[in-house]
């Protein structure tokens, strides 16, 4: 099994760059047989993915959630199955090249610098703990996908203001579709960053009783007030456009750097995220 | 003589436009001429495309060279002068051609907007005129699904007919991509010139929540109103103030000296709209809008130049699919003169057989009365292999000529010539004493028994 697990875990970074590659080409230069091979790839990837973090949870006998790089691949994973789904739902494809290259940089990190993990820890070994870990990596990957569909907001914005209309222009979907795509993962984010902050909270009360001092925890409460503060302006006050994407992307930059900061630089509990 | 196809017309390409204001046809005159085409029965099948661009008779006829004076005579005698006879204005094509000028017209590709999808339905009328009038037959039928067939496959497999190439259609295009759904949109015209209907009826296609248009005479703002499909509001300009605040899309074409919309009235509009954005199409020359507007938050302002560069856009892609929609023409027409080899060579095959099957039946039947049923049934075997070793050569290389050749369809009528299998009438040749005797015992295949 070990081995299977670390062939998988070679060719996945791989699959993943040629879906990315191929949803490129096709961005680029709009090609409907590429769009055909591209399709499968993606769906035997997504699958491969899943057969890969099952393995993994098998062996190890933890969901991967419990380093930094266990959680890059199945942020990655969980990307890659959003934006399957978005690809389902809005008949769009022209998204892809950026989330899939989102999942193609985790991928490669995680498989480059993942390691057995089988001494996990018994302390982590709580159900609250795992549903504060898996809630967290879905917010955190629903965050991305907000971040990136308002990345994709602004460079549309951009071009449609500069009356530039290049690959941008005629490719994306429509502004409000981007904004309303950013939008919804950013709910979706923030009420799975609740559950974990909620489960978090429970669960570290009776692991560390003075779990409100740690930096990581401080930190999420701001990001959580931050993208609370948008969707409530959004749909208390009727704000759209730049001025929400903005508060999603200033989320997400705090996400990645309380991540960091946790993980490098400030004494948390929070070791391993 | 075979029949060939023959088109003559004129079109944007070679006439100016009174000229093809003189010969354009209405519906009943089309229904006219082709009435008076199938009394002469100059022409086997005949269609009249006549549209603002083009004037076209296609026809199928035994005579092209016949048939295009006829053509040119008959418009004379419709009329009133020989509008296709002199200058350089007309044009004339024959068999393949005339395919291939029909399919390119179809598939937009001889249109003065390349790749506009209005000629289809344009052909697709002319055709069933040509049905209602009575002088479309098998070929022009079959000619006419060919052409549909190509116009359908180049708007679906290629950008031919892609992206806007009107300034009205490109702004409508650019609004698309600011707001995906117009269900909820209000859209505000200012004008009712000719920009200001256009648009108007643009922006109507789209079903938008409500459409304004507001004009200085608010009679022709009505007047506008009432020509257009969904319902529309007519309103006065000097409410443009409170008009631009509930819009989400302002298109304006009026001549004035200075902006009508400056920045103050746009940061108005603005206040409450929780940063959702505005947009702007202005077709104004001077412009309507002050260009200090463009720099506002959520504001997206067009202006002439902004919507040419679109258009200039989508009409270089457009350019760029010419080939592959040559491709789809030359394959339709390949696919139409399949048709039209089978069913030209395979009649002449079956003629030149049954001719010199009846021809042996008849010699075997009179001469060898006296044998007896075993000798007969030999010399009967011993016939039909010879006349099918005869008529081996022959049938392959008829079935070998292609009609698409410029000689093909000659070569077949050097065939019917040579054996004579011109028409039902045909005479068959007689022997000696056993004609008058032969004729009565014809089987009933025999060529040249039927009515």
């Amino acid at each position: 099994m070990q081995a299977t697990l670390s062939l998988i875990n070679t060719l996945l970074p791989m699959l993943y760059g040629i879906a990315a590659i191929a949803y490129a080409v096709d961005f680029f230069r709009e090609d409907p047989l590429v769009m055909r091979g591209a399709r499968p790839i993606l769906a035997g990837t997504v699958a491969l993915h899943a057969l890969y973090l099952a393995l993994r949870t098998v062996l190890y006998e933890h969901i991967p959630l419990a380093s930094l790089y266990e959680v890059m691949t199945t942020v990655a994973f969980a990307v890659a199955v959003v934006y399957s789904y978005v690809e389902l739902r809005t008949k769009t494809h022209k998204t892809g090249m950026f989330l899939l290259a989102f999942s193609f940089v985790f991928q490669t990190l995680s498989s480059a610098f993942i390691s057995n993990t089988g001494n996990f820890p018994p302390i982590l070994r709580s159900p609250l703990f795992s549903v504060h870990t898996l809630s967290a990596v879905l917010g955190y990957t629903a965050f991305a996908v907000s971040a990136i569909y308002g990345l994709l907001y602004l460079l549309l914005y951009r071009d449609l203001k500069t009356s530039r209309f290049g690959l941008v222009y005629q490719r994306l979907p429509p502004l409000d579709m981007l904004a309303m795509m950013s939008l919804r993962a950013a709910v979706a984010g923030q009420v799975f960053l609740t559950v974990t902050i909620a489960g978090g909270a429970l669960w570290a009360s009776q692991q560390f009783p003075g779990f409100w001092q740690d930096p990581k925890f401080i930190m999420t409460g701001f990001i959580w007030l931050v993208y609370g503060t948008g969707i409530a302006l959004h749909y208390g006050l009727g704000w759209t456009g730049r001025r929400t994407i903005w508060l999603s992307l200033v989320g997400f930059a705090l996400i990645v750097l309380s991540v960091m900061a946790a993980r490098f630089w400030l004494p948390s509990f929070h070791g391993f995220a | 003589m075979t029949a060939e196809l023959l088109v003559v017309g004129c079109s944007h390409r070679t006439a100016p436009l009174e000229l093809r204001e003189s010969l354009a046809f209405a519906p009943d005159q089309v229904l006219e001429a082709l009435a008076l085409a199938r009394h002469e029965k100059v022409l086997a099948e005949t269609m009249i495309l006549s549209t603002c661009h083009r004037t076209e008779f296609y026809s199928l006829t035994v005579d092209a060279s016949r048939a295009e004076r006829y053509v040119r005579d008959m418009i004379s005698r419709l009329k009133g002068s020989d509008l296709l006879g002199s200058g350089p204005y007309a044009y004339a094509y024959r068999d393949r051609e005339t395919a291939r000028h029909l399919l390119r017209v179809a598939t937009g590709l001889d249109s003065v907007v390349l790749g506009e999808v209005q000629i289809l339905g344009q052909v697709r009328e002319a055709y069933s005129l040509a049905c209602q009038g009575g002088s479309a037959g098998v070929f022009l039928g079959r000619l006419l699904d060919t052409a549909l067939r190509a116009g359908k496959r180049a708007r679906a497999e290629t950008d031919i007919g892609s992206g806007a190439v009107s300034f009205t259609a490109a702004a409508v295009s650019l609004t698309k991509k600011i707001f995906s759904d117009f269900s909820d949109k209000n859209v505000l015209v200012v004008g009712s010139g000719e920009f200001g209907r256009l648009a108007a009826q643009h922006f109507a296609a789209e079903r938008p929540a409500s459409l304004v248009i507001a004009n200085r005479t608010r009679a022709r703002a009505e007047s506008l109103c009432e020509e257009l499909e969904s319902p529309a509001q007519a309103a006065d300009l000097r409410d443009l103030d409170a008009l631009v605040r509930r819009a989400d899309i302002v298109v304006t074409a009026v001549t004035v000296d200075q902006p009508i919309l400056d920045e103050e009235m746009v940061r108005r509009a603005l206040r409450d709209r929780g940063g959702r954005p505005l947009v702007f199409a202005d077709f104004g020359v001077p412009r309507n809008v002050a260009p200090s507007v463009a720099k506002l938050d959520n504001v997206f302002l067009y202006s002439l130049e902004s919507l040419r560069t679109i258009v200039d856009q989508n009409l270089a892609r457009r350019r760029r699919e010419i080939p592959r929609v040559e491709t789809i023409v030359e394959e339709e027409i390949e696919k139409f003169y399949q048709w039209m080899r089978g069913l030209q060579v395979t009649p002449v095959v079956k003629e030149l057989r049954d001719r010199f099957e009846a021809i042996r039946a008849r010699e075997v039947e009179s001469r060898l009365r006296s044998l007896s049923p075993a000798d007969r049934q030999t010399v009967d075997a011993l016939t039909r292999s010879l006349v099918n070793k005869l008529l081996h050569r022959p049938t392959t290389q008829i079935r070998a000529i292609d009609l698409a050749a410029p000689d093909g369809l000659s070569r077949i009528g050097a065939v019917r010539e040579l054996f004579g299998l011109d028409g039902a009438d045909a005479e068959m040749p007689e022997t000696g004493d056993s004609a008058t005797e032969s004729s009565a015992r014809r089987g009933p295949d025999a060529a040249g028994e039927k009515p």
